[in-house]
């Protein structure tokens, strides 16, 4: 009989590995980025299943909301599209 | 093999497969900033895999009624101990390594992406193969 928990873990898996390759097929930069921050959100919650919750607060603040933050600056300073 | 027992090793396999998925992008993308996901997603990985390390499978979630018995100190007055608490908990090594590894990635992308804007400016593209052909010329 399996637990919610690692229900939960296994479903965060899937996402964060589905999340990183729909990033990168993306033509579009500003939804590869919005993906790269669905990818650190499911890493951060994983975290959270494998029993490190101060890794896993501080992966959510930073890589599910600081990084794209930078990285949706570059798109803005630079091109959208991608050549 | 239950899907329980499976759980530690199918998180070393989304780790490994984040490693590779990041070094395809590394290797093979020609935008700059697919890149610099790639290099995220390598990063996610190898923290994946310290604190997959660390992770005891054995761990039952601890209820608050089991949280009210514990056993009393024998060394210190009104103190409970926990020891099966103690016994089944993650190992506490790898979390704290990790936890400066994450703040440093999230600084040192925010110098690839501020050199990536750099030049962006000096060429007039993102793609790496019309930058090279620019810095040839």
């Amino acid at each position: 009989m399996i637990s919610g928990y690692m229900l939960m873990g296994y479903i965060f898996m899937f996402t964060a590995l589905f999340g990183s390759v729909l990033a990168l097929i993306q033509r579009d930069l500003m939804k590869a980025v919005i993906l790269i921050g669905l990818e650190g959100l499911a890493v951060a919650f994983l975290y959270q299943t494998l029993r490190a919750p101060d890794v896993g607060i501080t992966q959510a603040i930073l890589g599910a909301a600081l990084l794209p933050g930078i990285f949706a600056i570059t798109v803005y300073k630079t091109r959208r599209e991608e050549e | 093999m239950s899907l329980e027992s499976l759980f530690q090793p199918m998180c070393f396999l989304t780790a490994a497969a984040l490693v590779v998925v990041g070094l395809y992008a590394v290797i093979f993308m020609d935008n700059l900033l697919k890149k610099i996901i790639g290099v995220t997603l390598i990063s996610d990985g190898v923290n994946l895999v310290l604190i997959t390390e660390g992770f005891n499978k054995m761990v039952a979630i601890i209820s608050p009624d089991m949280f009210e018995q514990g056993v009393i100190s024998q060394t210190f007055e009104n103190l409970k101990e926990f020891p099966e608490f103690a016994a089944q908990a993650a190992f506490p090594l790898p979390s704290a390594l990790v936890l400066t590894s994450i703040v440093i990635s999230v600084s040192i992308f925010a110098i690839m992406l501020a050199l990536a804007i750099r030049l962006y400016q000096e060429y007039g593209s993102l793609s790496c193969s019309v930058i090279f052909k620019e810095v040839e010329e």
